[in-house]
């Protein structure tokens, strides 16, 4: 098991917003994340990746407790996550904003210029290398000199999954990658992640699009108001009464 | 029109030297975010640091790398020691500080040096006459010069990790740091760069005119004028800004009058500005 | 931090109160009398300010020594224009309002005197200057006729240009003027004098300060194919353009004043481009007694010879002459009268003296006419002197005198 969530709870005054969730993602695993706005996904995510403190629970990662780490500590470690609304930089190349990316630039100064241009220069082939490979997987060479600013909303969510990969990441947690995206990118993204999945690469996805979710995932985990309401595979949680309850208000698909 | 032409190669040169003044001052402005009035100071303190590193090494080359350095290294430890602790106040308080700064360093060299002129000691030469055009061998030189400290700007941020970082932060802060670009790296680099540049443009003005406690302040305008019709933030534009003005100022002068061509370029500016706010390579900033 | 209305208003008579508090604790005692010595201590004048400065101090000493003026002691107070009006005005302020001063001494460039001027006349307090420009004689700028200059004004420099081009030959004269009141003054006072000789000049360019190339400006000078250019310049422009000119290869003399032909000029160009160059000064009376004390006071107080700076021997007799004045209106005269005796003390008619001391003692006996280091100031009506011109020649990186004219 590479992610592992266990019993993280977060409270504001009285309120759980997370309340004893509990949940895991195998190192090559698509799990997804549904239920209504408020039920507290986005803040689930921010436990899991360290941007807020659990009042208690545990988060493990490839066998190591992460609970007392720190956001970048758990993206070094490994853990990522996108946002709902990409940002990129908008006047930097799109090659540009995947190197930007890139980790182990770390100790590359000003006077490492002048002093070990042969070291920098090897670098920014490798770094660039990856950056080509990166974008020729996501079918983004075509716009790989175009300001990041100029692409299409779902070209920039293709960027932004870019970024995360540009990490070494090995788990991607995504929200809501499909939201404002044509049915057609919705299929480029979903063979993206698939292939990624393929490669070892486990990915947490919060969504609203059932459809394209269910056909990506093989887990499916259901929150209302803070708990988990239902687990499993996506058919079978999708017909659970409770579910259609908390998340579809009752009414039928 | 051989008078023409000259004057524009006079304006050309100037415009060189006003560029990297200029480019000095958008940078910072780009990356740090606030319009930074030591720059014609750090200017004056290159110039003095070159001649005192050619008169100690015997070499003009050698000197201007001294400058270069302890321009580089004024910009360092102002950041270190001023703008750091400014980032989270407003621009106008960092404007205010770099002010400060400026007068430090200019009251600094006055102490040190005196306040009467010094000159670089350079062979005198006949120019040299293309086609019936008379050209200064020392302005070539100096373009020469100038044109080499942008292409290694440019290099630097283009084509090397930290110079890609301080673009990034120039387009969002934010993001940067999210990314996992160390701030205070990438602004110890800015201020070395800006600080270095602004060195060297103090050093061909130098050259050219003499060297005086209050050169580089004297110049703060023309600099900050050739930032702005540049497109503030963006490195190219600043330099051929300056350019233009140079150029269009001195060959005005037949008709406007060497009393008035200052106003000209303040007028080329205010012109572009109503047409083009953002200035000629300025990008519309949102504000996020 | 919110200050309230009590604050505010108590803050505010507070203020008010401050002049009124000066005034009961510094009013002019019966045993001071207090003068401002404002000068450029930096900036373009700066060669010379330090020197005028010392020169102040040590005249109110000797003077002090000597008992005093009018039953009075010189209190001093020195401050540093910058050679810039902004802050000239900020020093003449102070000086007023805080230092209680009577008289400034020994403002230099032209635009500062012309700053500072309105409030010293305004303050009722006498201003003694070295500027040229021709506006500082007339109103408003000497309305009261409460300014004395001890320079020559640029105007009669001018005049002293055209004598020396003449005699030297020149017929095609072009100028080239610094953009302030005295570098127009200069080349101004010069056209002025050369057309009422019969002559042209070919061409006048005004050129702005602080500019990264003069390299227009002289085109636009040379294109006129002149025999000599007359400048109206500062030392910073000058070494600019005569490096600039040098490159061209064009053979044209020059008549610069002494304050930008000097040595840091040549210092700066080397002798080649500065060979043959013409540096016209007023010069000190050079003769006098008076010259001998303030040469041995300035060798004293810098180092350096007395000749070394005009401006000094002018600062000296500032002193001097103010305190003879003092002497001649008697103990606890105010300054009307005190200037009204400013003439009488110095020009024309009665025993012609050399020192303060030497002037005292005459005094009682009747009428003196102190004959200063600067020259044997005698005030016109506007309060101008007639200084003699050196002309000087620079030969081989060394500036030498050839000889002096008169106007």
């Amino acid at each position: 098991m590479t992610l592992v969530l266990s019993g993280l709870t977060k409270a504001y005054g009285g309120l759980r917003v997370v309340d004893n969730v509990s949940l895991s993602v195998p190192s090559d695993g698509l799990v997804g994340v549904i239920g209504p706005n408020g039920a507290g996904k986005s803040t689930l995510f921010s436990l899991a990746t360290g941007f807020l403190a659990a009042d208690s629970g545990t988060v493990s990662f490839d066998g190591r407790d992460l609970t007392a780490v720190a956001a970048t500590g758990r993206a070094r470690a490994g853990m990522v996550r996108t946002f709902q609304v990409p940002r990129e930089f908008t006047h930097l190349t799109v090659r540009e904003n995947l190197m930007a990316a890139a980790p182990g630039q770390a100790g590359e100064g000003l006077l490492a210029v002048f002093f070990r241009p042969g070291a920098i220069a090897a670098e920014e082939r490798a770094i660039a290398a990856r950056a080509d490979e990166t974008l020729a997987f996501l079918r983004l060479d075509a716009v790989a000199a175009t300001p990041a600013g100029r692409l299409s909303g779902g070209q920039k969510k293709l960027l932004e999954l870019g970024r995360a990969l540009m990490t070494g990441a090995r788990l991607i947690l995504l929200d809501e990658p499909f939201a404002g995206v044509n049915p057609v990118l919705i299929e480029e993204l979903s063979a993206r992640i698939r292939d990624l999945a393929d490669r070892g690469v486990g990915f947490l996805i919060i969504e609203h699009d059932l459809r394209a979710l269910t056909r990506l995932v093989s887990t499916l985990h259901v929150m209302d108001r803070g708990r988990l309401i239902a687990s499993g595979a996506p058919a079978a949680v999708l017909a659970e009464p409770a579910v259609r309850d908390a998340y579809l208000g009752g009414a039928a698909a | 029109m051989t008078d023409l032409l000259e004057l524009a190669i006079a304006g050309l040169m100037s415009g060189l030297v006003i560029g990297l003044a200029a480019l000095a001052v958008t940078l910072v402005f780009g990356i740090a975010r606030f319009a930074n009035a030591a720059t014609g100071d750090t200017m004056t303190l290159g110039a003095y640091a070159t001649l005192g590193g050619t008169a100690a090494t015997g070499s003009l080359i050698a000197g201007g790398a001294i400058g270069i350095l302890a321009g580089a290294a004024a910009g360092v430890i102002a950041y270190a020691t001023v703008f750091r602790k400014l980032e989270r106040r407003s621009p106008v308080a960092a404007l205010l500080a770099s002010i400060g700064v400026g007068f430090v360093i200019r009251a600094g060299l006055g102490l040190v040096y005196g306040h009467g002129q010094q000159v670089f000691q350079l062979p005198l030469v006949r120019p040299w006459r293309v086609w019936g055009i008379r050209i200064q061998p020392t302005d070539l030189e100096i373009a020469a010069a100038a044109l080499a400290t942008l292409a290694a700007v440019f290099l630097i941020l283009h084509a090397t990790p930290i110079g890609r970082q301080m673009r990034a932060v120039a387009d969002d802060p934010d993001l940067a740091r999210v990314s996992g670009i160390a701030p205070r790296r990438v602004m110890i680099a800015l201020w070395a760069l800006a600080g270095g540049v602004a060195a060297v443009a103090g050093c061909l003005l130098g050259i050219k005119t003499v060297v005086a406690p209050e050169m580089g302040w004297d110049m703060l305008l023309p600099a900050f004028a050739a930032a702005i019709l540049g497109g503030i933030g963006h490195p190219v534009g600043a330099v051929v800004a300056g350019v233009l003005l140079g150029i269009a100022q001195e060959t005005a002068t037949p008709w406007v009058g060497f009393t008035y061509k200052i106003a000209l370029s303040f007028a080329v500016l205010l012109l572009v500005l109503l047409v083009r706010p953002r200035g000629l390579f300025g990008r519309i900033e949102g504000v996020r | 931090m919110s200050i309230d209305r009590r604050q505010t208003l108590a803050g505010l008579a507070g203020t008010l109160a401050l002049p009124l508090l000066g005034r009961s604790a510094f009013a002019q005692g019966a045993g001071t009398f207090r003068i401002g010595a404002l000068n450029p201590v930096t900036g373009s004048g700066s060669p010379y300010g330090t020197g005028m400065q010392k020169m102040i101090l040590a005249a109110a000493e000797m003077v002090n020594a000597a008992g005093g003026a009018g039953g009075r002691m010189f209190e001093v107070f020195a401050e540093d224009t910058q050679t810039n009006p902004q802050a000239a005005v900020l020093a003449a302020k102070k000086l007023i309002e805080i230092n209680k001063v009577q008289a400034i001494l020994g403002t230099w460039a032209s635009g500062v005197s012309l700053a500072v001027i309105p409030l010293t006349n305004d303050a009722g307090a006498i201003l003694m200057h070295t500027s040229g420009a021709p506006a500082l004689s007339v109103a408003p700028s000497n309305a009261k006729g409460l300014g004395y200059r001890f320079q020559a004004t640029n105007d009669r420099f001018g005049r002293a240009f055209a004598e020396i081009a003449q005699k030297e030959g020149f017929k095609r004269p072009a100028t080239m003027a610094f953009n302030n009141a005295s570098g127009i003054g200069n080349t101004e006072g010069f056209r002025k004098a050369w057309e009422a000789k019969g002559g042209k000049v070919l061409e006048a360019v005004v050129y702005e300060p602080n500019q990264p190339s003069y390299r227009a400006e002289l085109q636009k000078v040379l294109a006129a194919k002149p025999d000599v250019i007359v400048t109206g310049s500062y030392l910073a422009d000058t070494t600019i353009i005569l490096r600039e000119w040098f490159q061209t290869g064009d053979a044209t003399r020059w008549i610069i004043p002494g304050w930008a032909a000097n040595p840091d000029l040549v210092k700066a160009l080397g002798p080649d481009v500065t060979e043959g160059l013409f540096s016209v000064d007023s010069i000190s009376n050079e003769e006098a007694p008076s010259f001998q004390m303030y040469d041995a006071a300035y060798r004293k107080a810098v180092g350096q010879p007395g000749l070394s700076n005009v401006y000094g021997a002018m600062t000296w007799d500032m002193v001097v002459t103010l305190a003879l004045a003092m002497e001649a209106a008697g103990p606890g005269a105010d300054v009307a009268a005190i200037n009204a005796k400013m003439r009488d003390v110095a020009n024309p008619g009665g025993t012609k003296v050399y020192s303060f001391a030497e002037g005292k003692a005459a005094l009682k006996a009747g009428k003196i006419n102190y004959e200063g280091a600067s020259s044997i100031l005698d005030f016109d009506a506007a309060g101008d002197v007639t200084p003699d011109f050196g002309v000087s020649v620079i030969s081989k990186g060394k500036i030498e005198r050839r000889y002096v004219t008169k106007i």
